[in-house]
């Protein structure tokens, strides 16, 4: 009997056969349950022996049936799991991957270089009237200076602001110095298009006033913006240029070292200077009042279209607002 | 301002061994001074063996357009050239480019035209590459050379500087005020131009000047010269014109422009015999008055502009527009012998405006508004005479008469530290006077009585060092100290009376000439330093709204959304085919008409995005940008879109996109910033349901319990309209969005109580209706509500809806026990029942 159980247990095929097999051999109505039942039949002597014998038995067939049963199991999880096997090959679910226009990267990115300077961010609008576009900024409607914005005028006779630089007149009409703010903003020309040229295009302004402030604290702040922009080893140039709410007034170009090409040059990047007393003067007549009469301060302004295709390659400023996403998906993750 | 290399040489003779005679090299150099270079263009001397010839006769060919000239050209007979040249005529020089030599890429061969044979061909100044002009010949006077002469010996290469002069340097139109710029910052001699013919005023020169000076005429020159024979000018002149881009008409003519670009003054010459009475008037145009110009238009003037008249027979007839366009009336002819010569002086305002009501643009106005030296007239009247003289002869007249007479020069006040203090650089104070000195101002030194300051600082030195010392104080010291002092009050109280020179107008504040000094010495000497400031604490917030508009977009790109930027520009007509609102703002100048208004909302560009990507399968898009719904609203909005699936079909079966699916990213875009988004029937906050909605599909947008935009499906017709696919969601939202308190709320351990229930409702019946019910019907301890399951059937009844929800209710100290909670949910039943519902048995 003994042969038989174990013979019976190591070829059983299933799960519920080996249970089968167990409680003909183990279970309460089993052979050898029946077998223990008739040890009070025998003598204490012979009990003791037969006993002995048959609990061994028991053990024995109790480990291989745990043993078995673990097989069984075993090899029906590897059967399920060989049922359930994916081809990891084939591509996953074309989940939409969403990301910012190139022109908010760069706008971030400077925004947060002038923040960590102490700079606040703030925006104008871009309707605007004459007073802050121009006269506030001293660039009176007969001066020829006028003929450098090409404006967009609207038929109620306000106008689409020219340059970022309203926001100069209007955040100082609101708050008193000293303070330092940078103003991204969409602004608008006059001009023909072409590949360099749009009637619409963006800029970032930057304006720092207080008493002691020098142009070389301009120079400076804008050498921390290039090397912020374009890695530790640019550096900012001056060039003397003229506009009409600064003296003195500067063009800077900034020294750019191209990983990609591994070429290095100066690039004209924008226009600043020296806040031209006049503005302080227009702005204490708008206030009403002398809190920036002895004022000093600096004022810079960069085409942000501009650094976005000298940096990336760009060759056409009608890119931006195409928004043709085979262009605009092309500027993912970290831009260098 | 174009600038021949060779003319800049003339008046700085030094300036080639500086800079290596390589014009190149003048790039840097001129940028540093604020007049950077465009452009260096060579201009090549004449095809090489073109001669200067002499037309002895010119007798047209019958039934052509055609001219033989017999031609000097230094051989023993003349040569015969066949022209089609409309200005060719006997006795004038000219160029002729024999056989064999090449012109424009073409050998030239003697050869026949009409039967007659031509010895090469006489060229036009475009023949030659040496001009534009290509409609005639290029004429020279016949004294110019002898024939035969290589025109290359008259009209050599060059290269021309295109500089950029901003609007504040008027004196740098000019070859002068370039080189005087130079001068001044390579510390070279200035070897001035020729003073021309001097003269003086003359109270009894024969032309009378009648004018008013306070009109915007504050000074009028006049010179004359009779008995001239006006041809064309020398090869030198006409030279020198071209290569700035000029055209040479004849010597009367290119004297006074010769004069504007070598010394910055423009001025006019009249043919004298249309002044028969000797007499100017500068008066106030007439109103409507016309005046035919030079360039053969008729321009209606009016009181606000100035013209420059003479007197006829009594009769005020107009010679002039200010100085900026002659009248055709008196203009310069080629028979013209005697001319009255006006170099004036005007308002640069007046003229602008003028200008720009008339539409007139000539190089002298662009002069004059900008301003032109006061002092310049006599000089350039003297100079007109000098080249006159010599290119055409005659007698110029004594003297001249000068209305208005020289001008002073602005003076201005500086502290020469306030220089060093305003730019944060070092100058020495001899270099910043020699630096203004050499730009022609006159610095004039204001400084206080040295020695009584100093005494008295250094008696106040004296009782400071000897009670530390405590001894007798060491002469030598004493000394030292003292000279320090005056050095240092010397330099403190030092104050300039800066002279400014006429020529150099906005020249008014410190600030104006520190700039001098800068661009002298260099902007490059201004180190880099970080401003040292504590702002006003009252501007430390002001970033808020752009950051939160920051976060605002991380969110959306996070989920997936591309951001786009459009044009704020939109027409009508689109609006109208998107049933969009109608725009309300309107541009003057519009460049398209399709870009004619602003945009009234976000919606419309972002459809034209999704026309754009249509070869993407679907597309999630946002802008944030401004639109301009009011005449006196400007609003920063979100605009977002979905078209086509959510993920798109493959293999598999992908993401549906439609209302739901576009609706959960707000929710999520919202849960991202903490907020909370709902949307609820479009009637509650918008009157009219907007028409590019689907009627069925279109709702309000809360956040954060704020009415801020509409949502919903794209309307089929407007997607029709537009040949766009149908299933198009879009939503536009009001920003800044209604910000929300944060607050920590510990979450609950206690277990929850569930219970479903099942409604039967109209259709018309919102979903947030019975949420609302919900809600105020399951007390307090309600934390949650969800559907779980909304269907339709006949079964229930036509024009129905199940909803089933599900509540949970949970406390945040203990277990609720089943009465509470049984109550509560019959509490809703009872709502939903009294609200007219019906309850799904289950």
């Amino acid at each position: 009997m003994v042969n038989e159980a174990k013979l019976e247990m190591e070829t059983a095929s299933s799960l519920q056969g080996l249970q089968e097999i167990k409680v003909k051999y183990l279970g309460k109505k089993g052979l050898l349950t029946n077998e223990l039942k008739t040890l009070g039949n025998l003598t204490p002597e012979d009990r003791k022996i037969r006993g002995a014998a048959l609990n061994l038995v028991k053990t024995e067939l109790e480990v291989l049936f745990d043993n078995k049963e673990a097989a069984l199991k075993n090899a029906a999880l590897e059967a399920k799991l060989a049922s359930e096997s994916l081809d990891v090959t084939l591509p996953g679910t074309a989940f939409q991957t969403g990301g910012f226009h190139l022109l908010t990267r760069i706008i971030d990115d400077l925004s947060t270089i002038y923040k960590g300077l102490g700079y606040q961010v703030v925006q104008g609008q871009e309707v605007e009237t004459e007073l802050y576009n121009f006269d506030a900024l001293n660039i009176p409607s007969w001066h020829p200076a006028r003929d450098l914005w090409d404006t967009f005028w609207l038929t109620d006779g306000r106008l689409l602001r020219t340059h970022t630089s309203p926001m100069q007149a209007r955040f100082m009409q609101t708050y008193e110095p000293p303070f330092r703010i940078v103003v991204p903003g969409k602004t608008y020309r006059f001009e023909a298009v072409d590949a360099t040229h749009e009637a619409m295009f963006h800029q970032l302004e930057g304006l720092a006033v207080g008493k002691n402030i020098t142009m070389s604290d301009l120079k400076g702040t804008l050498e921390e913006m290039a090397k912020g922009l374009f890695g530790e080893t640019s550096k900012v140039r001056f060039q003397p240029s003229y506009y009409p709410f600064t003296e003195p007034s500067a063009d800077f170009a900034v020294y750019w070292e191209n990983k990609r090409t591994g070429q290095a040059k100066w690039l004209e990047l924008g226009g600043s200077g020296m806040v031209h007393p006049r503005v302080f003067e227009e702005v204490c007549k708008l206030r009403n009042d002398e809190v920036y009469a002895g004022q000093r301060g600096f004022a810079f302004g960069l085409g942000i279209e501009r650094v976005a295709m000298i940096k990336y390659g760009v060759p056409d400023i009608r890119y931006f607002f195409q928004n043709d996403l085979r262009v605009l998906k092309q500027f993912r993750g970290a831009l260098e | 301002m174009k600038i021949p290399y060779s003319w800049l040489v003339e008046l700085l003779p030094d300036l080639p061994q500086t800079i290596d005679n390589n014009p190149y090299n003048l790039e840097p150099i001129l940028a540093m001074l604020g007049t950077g270079v465009e452009e260096i263009v060579a201009f090549p001397a004449p095809p090489k063996g073109v001669i200067f010839g002499v037309v002895l006769e010119c007798i047209a060919i019958p039934e052509t357009h055609l001219y033989k000239l017999q031609v000097d050209v230094g051989l023993e007979l003349p040569k015969q050239v066949v022209t089609g040249a409309s200005n060719a005529k006997a006795g004038v020089g000219v160029a002729v480019a024999p056989p064999g030599t090449t012109i424009q890429g073409k050998l030239l061969e003697e050869r026949a035209v009409h039967g007659e044979i031509s010895w090469g061909m006489a060229c036009s100044p475009k023949e030659l590459e040496i001009g534009d002009f290509g409609g005639g010949l290029l004429e020279l006077p016949v004294s110019n050379a002898k024939a035969g002469t290589p025109l290359s010996s008259l009209w050599a290469a060059d290269d021309v500087l295109d500089v950029e002069v901003t609007p504040n340097r008027a004196d740098a139109l000019s070859v002068l005020g370039v080189a005087r710029d130079l001068a001044a910052k390579l510390k070279l001699e200035l070897k001035l131009p020729s003073l021309g013919l001097e003269s003086v005023h003359d109270d009894h020169f024969p032309v009378q000047v009648e004018l008013d000076p306070n009109k915007g005429c504050d000074r009028f020159v006049a010179r004359a010269i009779k008995g001239v024979k006006n041809q064309p000018s020398p090869a030198w002149l006409q030279r020198r014109l071209s290569l700035c881009g000029m055209r040479p008409i004849s010597a009367l003519v290119d004297a006074s422009n010769y004069v504007m670009l070598e010394l910055g003054q423009p001025s006019a010459a009249y043919d004298a015999r249309d002044l028969p009475e000797n007499k100017i008037v500068v008066r106030d145009a007439l109103e409507s008055e016309k005046v035919l110009g030079l360039d053969g238009l008729e321009y209606t003037c009016s009181p606000k502009d100035l013209l420059v008249t003479t007197l006829v027979n009594g009769e005020s007839r107009v010679v002039g527009i200010g100085s900026m366009l002659g009248a055709k009336y008196s203009s310069i002819q080629s028979d013209t012998t005697d001319v009255i010569l006006e170099v004036a002086h005007w308002n640069p305002v007046r003229m602008r405006l003028t200008g720009r009501r008339l539409d007139i643009a000539t190089d002298a106005l662009y002069r004059y508004e900008r301003g032109v030296d006061p002092n310049l007239p006599v000089w350039a009247a003297n100079r007109y005479m000098e080249i006159v003289l010599e290119a055409c002869g005659g007698k110029v007249l004594e003297g001249h008469r000068d209305v208005g007479g020289e001008k002073p020069r602005n003076v201005i006040e500086l502290r020469p530290d306030f220089v060093n203090e305003y730019l944060g650089t070092h100058f020495d104070v001899a270099e910043m006077k020699g630096a203004l000195e050499r730009l022609g101002f006159f610095v004039q030194d204001q400084s206080v009585n040295i020695s009584e300051s100093v005494t008295s600082k250094t008696i106040l030195a004296d009782s400071m060092i000897l009670p530390i010392r405590g001894e007798k104080p060491n002469p030598d010291l004493l000394n030292e100290l003292a000279s320090l002092q005056a050095r240092l009050q010397s330099e403190l109280s030092q104050i300039w009376r800066v002279h400014a020179p006429t020529y150099r107008v906005n020249m008014d504040i410190p600030e104006d000439l520190t700039e001098e000094i800068a661009r002298v010495l260099g902007y490059d000497a201004i180190p880099e330093t970080l401003p040292n400031m504590k702002v006003n604490d009252l501007t430390r917030s002001t970033s808020q709204a752009y950051n939160r508009t920051r976060e605002l977009k991380n969110a959306l790109v996070g989920l997936g959304f591309q951001e786009i930027v459009s044009y704020s520009f939109t027409n009508p007509e689109e609006m109208r085919i998107m049933k969009l609102p109608e725009p309300v703002l309107e541009l003057r100048n519009a460049q398209s008409s399709e870009r004619t208004h602003l945009r009234p909302c976000l919606i419309g560009s972002l459809l034209n995005a999704a026309k754009t990507n249509l070869h993407a399968k679907n597309v999630l898009l946002f802008e944030v940008g401004r639109v301009f719904p009011l005449v006196d609203l400007e609003e920063e909005r979100l605009g977002a879109l979905l078209m086509g699936d959510l993920a798109a079909k493959s293999w598999q079966a992908g993401i549906a996109g439609g209302f739901y699916s576009f609706k959960g990213l707000l929710e999520s875009m919202a849960a991202k910033l903490g907020d909370e988004l709902k949307v609820v029937p479009i009637e509650k906050h918008v009157a009219q349901k907007p028409e590019c909605l689907h009627p069925g599909i279109a709702g309000a947008l809360e956040y954060n319990q704020q009415f801020v935009g509409i949502i919903g499906a794209v309307h089929p017709s407007v997607t029709a309209a537009l040949e766009l696919p149908s299933n198009i969601v879009i939503a536009e939202i009001r920003l800044p969005l209604p910000p929300r308190a944060w607050s920590f709320a510990d979450p609950s351990r206690q277990p929850a109580a569930i219970r479903d229930l099942a409604i039967i409702a109209p259709k018309s019946i919102a979903y947030s209706r019975l949420e609302e019910i919900t809600k105020n019907a399951a007390g307090s301890y309600l934390e949650s509500v969800q559907p779980f399951d909304v269907f339709e059937s006949e079964r229930i009844g036509v024009g129905k809806r199940s909803t089933a929800i599900t509540m949970t209710w949970r406390a945040q100290d203990r277990t609720l026990n089943d009465d509470e909670v049984g109550a509560a949910f019959q509490n809703v039943i009872t709502a939903m029942k009294n609200a007219g519902l019906e309850i799904r048995d289950s």
